[in-house]
């Protein structure tokens, strides 16, 4: 295990483009809806603020995973069966760590 | 909350994820203390807004790095399974310490980072720039991963994205370029904040009408700092965020040793 070659070459594919995006989308769709939310409470609307302010911080928490989820459908769209695996097992965890988080609340 | 109040987390969150972002380290370890000396937040939730800081600046960094060609995706994924489970085991257990254990070992975590870009800071005085990424091959996996559950335990644990720990275990351990452990560091630490995030969210400990103005300050100082990177001498950033860092620390442990820390 001391060298894995195939591993040291950085992506130069479609994947890119795919979790860039998903990255994008995300991150800025969360900071909109951020930003929303304040424009709409200084309007005098709370009600909306706290709602759109909700959806925001979700959609950023959820920015990571649906970058896991772009990356799993291009590894597996690939036939990239490992790094598709990897990915599911990332998402595996983040359920897990979801699920444990519903349960302390 | 107060529309002055809203614009005061905008613009703390703004400098911290605009100072992170130039200093190359992200702006999470900054948000911690701001808001438990500042905003009197209990150490807990200023964690948990914390790592939504940390994936607001991995999220806006990585995009733009990732269509650089200077994230190795395959490299961070697989770093990315030890510390997901790293960082989701600590902040379950994070639940369960007490504030001032948190606040302690936050302080001593905060104390090795500014130590290790005085280090950072002294070594780059006269470096060349990094441009063009040489062809490597990755060596030490075992090291490599071993090192990961820890950046993630205490990325869970503390809030922080755990660069400090990544990038020289991917620099010197397994023989990954800088420039690409550093943008690789930077790709996985949203994955793995966000294990952890669940868990505070679900505890109840990310507290939105702050973690919002927040995060949408992080968020554009992010980008703001990123775009900023190549045309300013970093250096200057550095020590800055080092003064900042250790006067964080010293309040920090003044607060925590006079009780003055927020339950």
């Amino acid at each position: 295990m001391s060298t894995q070659p195939q591993l040291g070459i950085r992506e130069k594919s479609d994947t890119e483009r795919w979790v860039a995006w998903s990255l994008t989308f995300g991150s800025y769709g969360s900071f909109t809806l951020l930003v929303l939310a304040g424009v709409v409470g200084a309007a005098g609307f709370p009600q909306w603020t706290l709602r759109l302010s909700t959806y925001g911080v979700v959609l950023m928490l959820a920015t990571p995973t649906l970058r896991l989820v772009a990356t799993f459908l291009h590894f597996a769209a690939d036939k990239r069966w490992k790094l598709a695996m990897v990915c599911v097992v990332l998402l595996g965890i983040i359920t897990l760590a979801t699920i444990t988080g519903i349960h302390l609340h | 909350m107060s529309v002055a109040q809203i614009l005061l987390l905008f613009t703390v969150g703004a400098a911290a994820g605009g100072l992170g972002a130039l200093a190359g380290i992200g702006g999470g370890i900054l948000v911690v203390p701001m808001l438990t000396l500042y905003f009197g937040l209990p150490i807990h939730q200023a964690i948990g807004i914390s790592l939504l800081a940390v994936i607001a600046t991995s999220s806006a960094t990585s995009s733009v790095q990732v269509e650089r060609h200077v994230v190795d995706i395959r490299l961070g994924i697989i770093l990315e399974l030890m510390t997901t489970s790293g960082s989701a085991a600590a902040a379950v257990l994070a639940g369960y310490l007490h504030k001032q254990s948190l606040a302690t070992m936050f302080i001593l975590f905060l104390l090795f980072s500014a130590f290790n870009l005085v280090k950072r800071a002294w070594g780059a005085r006269n470096q060349a720039l990094e441009t063009e990424i040489p062809p490597y091959t990755i060596k030490n996996w075992p090291g490599g991963l071993a090192a990961s559950l820890c950046a993630g335990a205490f990325s869970g644990l503390l809030g922080v994205g755990g660069g400090v720990i990544k990038v020289p275990a991917m620099y010197l351990i397994m023989g990954v370029p800088l420039r690409v452990a550093t943008a690789t560091s930077n790709f996985t630490i949203g994955v793995t904040a966000a294990a952890s995030a669940y868990i505070y969210y679900g505890r109840g400990d990310i507290v939105i009408a702050i973690a919002a103005p927040l995060v949408a300050g992080v968020f554009s100082g992010s980008i703001l700092g990123a775009k900023l990177a190549p045309k300013i001498r970093t250096t200057y950033v550095l020590w800055l965020f080092i003064v900042v860092a250790f006067w964080m620390a010293g309040q920090m442990l003044y607060k925590l040793l006079t009780g003055g820390l927020a339950g």
